[in-house]
């Protein structure tokens, strides 16, 4: 298991990002609680490097501790969706919350993303289908 | 469909705004109260065919050019019921005329019914006739010579204001000698009397403010000069750190500028458009140098006092909180407004989605890229940013605009730079969907 405290600085509100690392079988479960902004994209994509840098990464980003995602997050996810399909790998955003969803809407990325209502559900379809 | 039938069709978009209801309302009071004195039996005789249309273009040009000059008293108070300064300026700019071609229309049809009843019609157009109506012929002559003057784009800044005041003043002296001295159904009907009295006071109030007492009593602020750094295009970059009191502003508003002691200009007032965030202690200033007064401040030296009115203008974002996906297109010296709300949005966390587009002759003629890719990623908001060259991409066309929002919909277009290019901007972003009410502009011209 590897966890990180990422983001040094406090973000504008005050807040940090934290990203915690979990495996599950074939399934890596990144946990991420705080703002995804200008200030911690950087590290959260520093945080992310290792995962995606393996084969066929699969990989569940829980958002359910995620209270808002600014143009820098949105970019970091993107980028991260991008490179894990590069690698044949699976990405799916777990529990993300409204004002984040929100977001996403305005942005016009929900497409963009594979995206499940719980972490369980978001595993589940990364399973192998039996 | 050609400009004079967008710009009818912008007008009746509007009408829903309060400026246009309280016009609307202005134009139906003094209907009724014709109509009113008519049916109290003041000067029935002879209205048909013609003389009910002399009488009410008449009474229509007087209301109309009362709201036209009202709109641009420069009161912050008035802000509110026209939406804006900048909103003002363009009502002023179609009903002042409207006004004018009401009053044309009045002369004619004078004219013609005075030949028809074969009136001596020189009574009507030649001034110190026997008979004649000499101050409303000389002020009708002299509004109509002026009026032209103020149509030529070659006049300065300073000129076109100096062109405006005389007709407002010509207008008000035509305007009492027609409602209290010369006969006539105002004269005849005290409560059309009572109502043009009173449009004339607010006339009269609203020149008053703009001309005399504005500049003492308008919302001013003293700061000093910082700096003055010319860019490229012919742009200077003003700079000023308030004194005491530091102005509060809306990114993409705009003020006026008076530098006592600036030499012949040290009078004068000056609109510029704002390009700092209001997060910021300094206020800057970023203006296209295109005349005597604006080539003059490259030479402006650091702490020179410079007063401050405003701010002005309702061309800023906060007063499209619903849109959440915005377009913005800034065109030369255009791009000023974006700029402030660039800055802005690095310390605001409302999300939006945000389209910019800075157009250019090309790279050269681009003083503030650099500035822009240094900053537009470090926003909340999600930005997109294209510098376009017309040079090499030709122009830019609300089609290419729409394919790089595609697939998204439900967005409002912000504009900003010459008449010419909002206009056909607006027109091409109409023709294609999208509503008048979603295209939010503002026209760099004279105020």
């Amino acid at each position: 298991m590897a966890e990180g405290n990422v983001g040094d600085r406090p973000s504008n509100a005050g807040q940090t990002v934290n990203v915690t690392t979990t495996v599950a079988g074939n399934v890596q479960i990144v946990s991420v609680s705080g703002r995804l902004d200008s200030i911690t994209a950087e590290s959260f994509d520093a945080h992310m490097q290792p995962i995606v840098g393996a084969n066929g990464p699969r990989v569940v980003l829980d958002l359910t501790h995620v209270n808002y995602v600014a143009s820098a997050g949105l970019r970091s996810l993107l980028m991260l969706a991008r490179q894990i399909t590069a690698k044949s790998g699976a990405l799916v955003l777990a529990a993300v919350q409204p004002r984040v969803q929100d977001v996403f809407e305005i942005a016009g990325f929900t497409t963009s993303f594979a995206i499940a209502p719980t972490k369980d559900a978001a595993l589940a379809s990364l399973q192998p289908a039996r | 469909m050609n400009h004079a039938l967008l710009r009818v069709r912008e007008a009746l978009a509007a009408a829903a705004r309060s400026s246009w209801i309280a016009s609307g309302s202005a134009i139906a009071i003094t209907t009724a109260l014709w109509i009113a004195g008519k049916a109290n039996g003041v000067e029935t005789a002879g209205l048909w065919p013609m003389r009910w249309a002399v009488q009410l273009s008449g009474l229509w040009a007087f209301t109309l050019f009362s709201m036209a000059i009202v709109a641009v008293g420069r009161t912050q108070a008035m802000e509110p019921v026209f939406g804006g300064f900048d909103r003002a300026t363009r009502f002023h700019r179609i009903v002042g005329p409207t006004a004018l071609a009401l009053a044309v229309t009045h002369v004619v049809l004078m004219l013609v019914d005075g030949t028809r009843t074969g009136l001596d019609v020189s009574r009507l157009i030649m001034p110190f006739a026997p008979g004649a109506r000499t101050l409303d012929i000389l002020a009708t002559v002299l509004i109509l010579a002026l009026t032209t003057l103020t149509f030529n784009r070659r006049i300065s800044h300073e000129h076109w204001l100096s062109a405006h005041r005389p007709m407002t003043a010509l207008f008000l002296i035509a305007s009492v000698n027609f409602t209290l001295f010369e006969s006539g159904t105002p004269r005849g009907f005290e409560p059309l009397r009572t109502w043009m009295i009173l449009l004339m006071l607010a006339t009269g109030l609203a020149l008053l403010y703009r001309v005399f007492l504005f500049r003492r009593f308008g919302s001013r602020y003293e700061y000093r000069v910082q700096s003055a750094t010319p860019r490229a295009d012919q742009t200077v970059d003003l700079v000023m750190r308030p004194v005491t009191t530091r102005m509060m502003y809306e990114p993409g508003t705009f003020v006026f500028i008076r530098i006592p002691g600036h030499g012949s200009h040290a009078s004068e007032l000056h609109p510029f458009s704002i390009s700092s965030t209001p997060v910021d202690r300094d206020l800057r200033l970023s203006i296209k140098m295109v005349g005597d007064f604006t080539r003059s401040l490259t030479g402006i030296e650091p702490g020179r006092r410079v007063d401050v009115y405003g701010p002005f203008g309702g061309f800023t974002p906060h007063r499209f909180a619903q849109y959440r996906r915005l377009v913005f297109i800034g065109a030369g010296i255009g791009i000023t407004p974006f700029l402030s709300m660039l800055a802005f949005e690095e310390t605001n966390h409302d999300f939006r989605r945000i389209w910019l587009y800075y157009v250019v002759r090309d790279r050269e003629h681009a003083p503030y890229d650099e500035e822009i890719r240094s900053s537009y990623l470090k926003a909340d908001s999600f930005i997109d940013y294209e510098l376009w060259e017309t040079a090499t991409q030709k122009r830019l066309t609300a089609q290419r605009v729409m394919q790089d929002v595609a697939p998204l919909d439900n967005y409002a277009v912000m504009l900003c730079g010459r008449p010419e290019f909002v206009t056909d901007m607006t027109r091409q972003f109409h023709e294609r969907g999208v509503p008048l009410d979603r295209i939010i502009s503002e026209e760099l011209r004279f105020l």
